[in-house]
């Protein structure tokens, strides 16, 4: 008998939660297959099973936070030769059939009711330890077709990522069902988190334009001194100083206690295209570091992002999130706050643009756009627009954030 | 009575040699199970020996005799004379040579034959008395097959189902109250043998256009159908049956009173309730799919079960039964029972009615022929029709009802029809044989389009509703 256990998929990794098993007791599994879905704050991980088996008892139940170590499943080892694998593989991926399971219909039961299918059709089915009835039938009068059972086969035993050529085939010859893309894991957990940010907190999102032309006039200096500093380490220590001045957008609401907790710590979220999707990164204590160690942490952690290698240490809960999609297009947009902040800002494209002066001229400036979604639960449109004025003074006159050096 | 000492240890147990037991016998034992049959009767059970082939021998006795003055037609000088104690010997010579068949299968398959009542006396022991023997067997699964028996009266002028094809002489007259299959196939079949039949009938429960056909038929055959309503019944020196007419007592007079009945399940001798198999209010013991009881070992089939009373079911779940059990991985779907009345001409139905395809949802498009526009039936002489029900939008056959000679022939296709899922098309494409009565079937077919061919314009019929 062979001990799944929860280890650490990322460093630093002490406890996470069952998010799903994608096995039941009694299913053949084979090495390297998936077995269970485990989520922590930030991410979803899938443990493989070690071996090739029987999964034989399933100890954790799902929703249960565990720790590191723990034994979550058990599986039976089996021989290659025990395993009907070789025969037809497809067979030990799907369900165990459950005839037994499903409420058997009275012997009387009048046939109008059963599922439509010949009795061979319904024997592919049985061969393949599928219900037929979960096969959807592509003829519209309901009849379930040996294609349609086969198809439901293939589905099932398709690799979650590449469907294999051969259904594709298949199917541009049949009526071309939609494509599936897997709704799990990081994908599900997104969703999650967004459903539950903008069904809890009523959002509001004011835009503002910035005159990003003196700050990117420093950074040329700087960069021509041979210090190249990321434009997001100035965004991050200009907020700073923002929010301390507004500290109702970097706090988190309790209901429960009837009190808004202002955060003392400034961990900064940078939310982050990965190819696995939407992940929000962390840089901790970002108060506490120079405008170059901000730089050197915030390209590190991109790298990690782009080669999907972030660490569970990367994923802790942030205070604010920002998200940077200039460099991707845009001019304006309405972010949902990472719950349970209570505000989130996103800038986008930099443009040269003709505008006016104080002297009435018509001068070309580097002008950005900003959108800033808030919880109007505690706080109001006037502050949002103070804290975005302060903001914006700030990278407009940055030689200012001088003055806020300790 | 002397108790067995010893309990014998069996693996597999069917109690009943009727149609259900001695098939479950026989499909166990091809898939590779020891079997032991309890028979405290006869093999073959009710449905062999005094069921539906003792009155299928009738019913073939008197489709021939009702084909005689066709035979005068056809050039035929044709016996007057009937010798009923000829017809039951043929009869009997019929039922001798099934149930030596079914003796011989047993014995080839290798399956061992107790005589015997069997009951339980534990979750997996079973007692069988026979005379003064009782034997105790030890078994890992058994199947209970002991099917149904009608109830025998005190009367001596009233008879059961098993009683009416067992008689010594001909009666001269008959009084049928019923309007099910036994009642009908009795009252058309001993009328044929020169029985004066009175049918106490109201609805028939059949097919609305079949019914109404058969109606014509009886009436044309004039066996006497009264539809008032019975109020007593006499069946101690002769038979008499008293319907109120128009406010006024009736009394018809017969030689025997025929009354179909609810069949009783065998369940109740079993000692099922020693061993916790539960039994429905009418005696029936409720299964799974597979035949399976409350107890994961304890199988029922047939009669014995709720469901419909026939062999035809009985030997479905019989192979299923004893395929399952046999480790196979068989299909628990209710299959199209066909069902079949042998009446002059017969009766075959399989699927809905447009009025239960109706009630479950579908718009019935439904089409007719008759048979008298067929040419086989003109050249045989007969009647009848085919009649199809299909659901308009997609085209699937519901049902298809068929009285007319080869009725009982035909139905098999039909059947295939419904479990191969055939549409419209499926059934209109295949091509018949001519001069055949499956002509019929295309024709009734082309119907729902007002396409047959064999009918003018004004003549076809196909409804949609």
């Amino acid at each position: 008998m062979i001990e799944v256990k929860l280890h650490d998929v990322g460093e630093g990794m002490t406890e996470g939660e069952i998010a799903h098993y994608l096995v039941q007791v009694g299913d053949h599994v084979t090495t390297d297959q998936p077995v269970v879905e485990v989520a922590t704050d930030k991410m979803v991980a899938e443990l493989p099973a070690p071996v090739s088996g029987i999964v034989k008892e399933i100890i954790i139940p799902v929703g249960q936070t565990v720790q590191v170590g723990t034994t979550l499943l058990h599986i039976e080892a089996s021989n290659a030769s025990e395993v009907p694998v070789a025969v037809k593989p497809e067979v030990s991926r799907v369900s165990e059939p459950a005839p037994v399971a499903v409420a058997a219909p009275p012997a009387q039961a009048s046939p109008s009711k059963r599922v439509l299918a010949t009795p061979y059709t319904r024997k592919l089915a049985r061969d393949h330890g599928i219900d037929i009835e979960a096969v959807t039938a592509s003829d519209p009068s309901g009849r379930v077709s040996e294609d349609d059972v086969l198809r439901f086969v293939n589905a099932a035993v398709a690799p979650q990522e590449t469907v294999p050529s051969v259904v594709e085939e298949e199917v541009t010859q049949q009526q071309t069902p939609p494509e599936t893309i897997p709704f799990r894991g990081i994908r599900k957990q997104i969703a999650k988190k967004m459903t539950q940010s903008l069904y809890t907190i009523p959002h509001v999102t004011h835009f503002e334009e910035v005159d990003m032309t003196r700050l990117l006039a420093l950074r040329a200096e700087w960069k021509t001194a041979g210090r190249n500093i990321n434009i997001n380490a100035f965004f991050i220590k200009a907020l700073i100083v923002a929010l301390k001045d507004y500290p109702v957008f970097h706090a988190k609401l309790d209901e429960a206690n009837e009190c808004i907790r202002l955060e003392q710590d400034f961990h900064f979220g940078m939310a982050t295209e990965t190819p696995d999707g939407l992940m929000v990164p962390v840089i901790r204590h970002a108060d506490r570091l120079s405008l170059t160690e901000l730089h050197d942490q915030l390209i590190s952690l991109q790298q990690r992002a782009q080669n999907g290698a972030l660490r569970a240490a990367d994923l802790k809960p942030s205070t604010f999130t920002m998200s940077n999609v200039g460099p991707l297009g845009s001019t304006g947009a309405t972010p949902i706050i990472n719950y349970p902040e209570t505000a989130l800002i996103a800038f986008h494209k930099t443009k040269k643009r003709a505008c006016v002066d104080e002297d009435d001229q018509i001068v070309v400036r580097s002008m950005m756009n900003l959108s800033m979604s808030f919880d109007h639960r505690v706080a109001d449109g006037a502050t949002a627009v103070a804290f975005t004025n302060r903001f914006v003074s700030l990278i407009e006159h940055p030689t200012t954030l001088l003055l806020e050096l300790i | 009575m002397v108790v067995g000492e010893l309990t014998q240890e069996r693996d597999l147990l069917i109690i009943g040699g009727g149609p259900a037991g001695y098939t479950a016998a026989i499909r166990a034992a091809q898939g590779g199970r020891k079997v032991t049959l309890i028979e405290q009767a006869e093999l073959g059970g009710l449905c062999l020996n005094r069921g539906c082939i003792p009155s299928k021998v009738y019913a073939h006795a008197a489709e021939e005799m009702l084909r005689l003055p066709h035979l005068e037609d056809l050039g035929f000088t044709t016996p007057t004379v009937h010798d009923f104690s000829k017809l039951n010997a043929y009869r009997n010579r019929v039922v001798q040579q099934l149930r030596q068949g079914v003796a011989a299968l047993c014995q080839a398959n290798q399956i061992e034959h107790i005589s015997g009542a069997a009951s339980f006396l534990s979750e997996d022991r079973i007692g069988v008395e026979s005379g003064h023997q009782f034997d105790t067997y030890r078994f890992q699964d058994v199947i209970i097959a002991t099917g149904s028996h009608s109830i025998q009266h005190e009367e001596s002028c009233r008879l059961n189902a098993e009683q009416l094809y067992q008689l010594e002489q001909l009666p001269t007259s008959l009084l049928i109250i019923g309007s099910d299959t036994l009642a009908l196939e009795a009252a058309a079949c001993f009328h044929a043998l020169g029985t004066e039949v009175t049918l106490f009938a109201d609805q028939l429960s059949l097919e609305p256009s079949v019914e109404k056909e058969l109606k014509r038929t009886f009436k044309k055959q004039k066996i006497r159908l009264v539809s008032d309503v019975v109020t007593q019944i006499d069946a101690s020196v002769d038979a008499t049956v008293t319907v109120m007419k128009n406010g006024e007592e009736v009394t018809y007079h017969g030689a025997y009173l025929f009354q179909s009945l609810a069949r009783i399940p065998n369940s109740l001798t079993l000692g099922l309730e020693r061993i916790g198999v539960t039994l429905a209010e009418d005696g029936t013991i409720p299964v799974d799919a597979y035949g399976q009881t409350n107890q994961p070992h304890i199988y029922a089939i047939g009669d014995v079960t709720p469901g419909p009373q026939f062999a035809t079911r009985a030997i479905h779940e019989a192979k299923r039964t004893a395929a399952h059990l046999s480790g196979q991985d068989v299909d628990p779907t209710t299959p199209y029972y066909p069902t079949v009345l042998r009446t002059f001409p017969p009766i075959a139905s399989v699927g809905m009615t447009e009025q239960e395809a109706r009630e479950v949802g579908h718009t019935v498009q439904s089409g007719q022929f008759p048979l008298n526009a067929n040419g086989t039936t003109t050249i045989e002489g007969g009647s009848g029709f085919v009649k199809v029900i299909t659901d308009e939008q997609t085209s699937l056959i519901l049902g298809i009802h068929m009285i007319g000679d080869d009725a009982h022939r035909l139905v098999g296709q039909f059947t295939q029809a419904l479990e191969l899922t055939a549409k419209r098309e499926d059934l209109l494409f295949p091509v018949m044989a001519h001069p055949s009565r499956s002509e019929a079937l295309t024709e009734s077919m082309e119907a729902l389009f007002s396409q047959s061919i064999h009918l003018p314009p004004r003549q076809q019929i196909g409804s949609r509703a």
